[in-house]
């Protein structure tokens, strides 16, 4: 995903913009998180007015979205504040009704945002991918340590509402504790993209990031130290697996980060990485149960 | 896997993507001005977190709860290229 490293961000900031796009309805305004420059792929922050209404309908590509605040009807299902909803390409949705007013963070994962009437799936959907859970009163948080080693430190919880298997991709809420604080500083072999649904956490590169606060991050590139005096709400994700390389130079670069990630895959998986440097050119990962993971899917 | 069905994407939404594209390089830029001039506060930061790995009080976060402290000839040496956080 080729998105510029945007942070700190606070969309608090910037004013609304009317969504004029093909099929989506008057009354829908959005601001701009950040944006892929070669798929149109994009994060925003959505205003739906009251009275909002949309017909049923599918998107071209996956979109998630999760409610800040307000209520969204769809169909018979009534979704309010902390509703996560991910919504497969050629999955079509009910009938939206926006009552009183909402707002969401709403993320088109692999194309620009389409919208197009249809009251049946496209015939390329996983519709068993569909997924909508209400995160904050169905769900109960779990520490880190349970599903990432190394983990950040106790305090910084997560509920997990998407996992990828072919990727191991994660879109998760996380909270940190008050007075939380972690002394290391972090990178990942993934980019990262996160929303502060309200606190204030600070990072020994960017400072504070408050209610509002956004930022996608590409591979490699260092966070933290870390600390919150009065705690936080926050959604995550990542585009690929999500390993924390722990240290404490805050002077690396990216490249650097990654030179020392590809040396511990080294001493990890020694063979596999030999293998995987062959000067030769021939070697291409292949899943024998998954062969079009990457390329000549289904969908493309 | 890809997750995109493939589509024709109409010329407004191409320029729509063009004019997004072209502020998130503005906002790329206006955030790198920004965090570059905060590098004297940040600098201050990074004493600090020194000192915090050196006090056996709370040292540097290895995994969830394991910490261990950073004794003085362990920590880095300021390169003398300029700090960047933002690439």
């Amino acid at each position: 995903m080729a998105r510029k490293h945007i942070e700190p961000f606070v969309d608090r900031e910037v004013p609304f913009k009317k969504m004029t796009l093909p099929g989506f309805k008057k009354g829908m305004h959005y601001k701009m998180l950040s944006i892929d420059e070669d798929t149109g792929a994009c994060t925003m922050t959505v205003k739906y007015d009251a009275g909002y209404k949309l017909p049923p309908g599918m998107s071209y590509t996956e979109y998630e979205l999760i409610i800040l605040s307000g209520t969204i009807k769809y169909g018979d299902d009534i979704c309010t504040a902390g509703y996560y909803v991910r919504v497969p390409a050629g999955v079509h949705m009910p009938a939206m009704h926006v009552p009183r007013g909402a707002m969401v963070m709403l993320m088109y994962n692999f194309a620009e945002p389409s919208f197009v009437e249809s009251d049946e799936d496209h015939e390329l959907a996983m519709r068993s991918q569909l997924t909508l859970v209400d995160s904050y009163e169905g769900m109960q948080w779990m520490p880190s340590s349970g599903a990432i080693y190394p983990a950040v430190a106790p305090g910084c919880l997560l509920k997990i509402l998407k996992y990828d298997p072919l990727t191991e991709a994660l879109s998760f809420l996380y909270c940190m504790t008050p007075k939380f604080w972690q002394d290391n500083i972090s990178y990942h072999d993934c980019a990262e993209e996160a929303y502060h649904i309200w606190g204030t956490s600070w990072m020994m590169q960017f400072g504070d990031l408050p209610t509002g606060g956004y930022f996608w991050r590409p591979p490699w590139i260092n966070h933290g130290a870390f600390r919150s005096d009065y705690g936080i709400l926050a959604f995550g994700r990542t585009d690929s697996k999500l390993h924390n390389y722990f240290h404490w130079n805050p002077w690396t670069s990216p490249l650097e980060n990654r030179d020392r990630a590809a040396a511990q895959l080294a001493r990890t998986k020694p063979d596999l990485f030999n293998w995987a440097i062959s000067k030769d050119g021939h070697n291409h990962p292949h899943d024998f149960e998954v062969p079009d993971w990457k390329e000549g899917s289904e969908y493309v | 896997m890809a997750q995109t069905i493939k589509h024709k994407v109409p010329a407004v939404v191409k320029a729509w993507l063009k004019k997004e594209i072209a502020l998130q390089r503005k906002l790329h830029k206006k955030i790198a001005k920004e965090m570059d001039d905060l590098a004297p506060k940040r600098a201050k930061w990074y004493e600090d977190f020194f000192k915090r790995l050196q006090n056996p009080a709370r040292g540097f976060n290895i995994h969830f709860t394991d910490r261990r402290v950073i004794a003085d000839e362990e920590l880095p040496k300021k390169p003398r290229r300029k700090d960047k956080v933002i690439w």
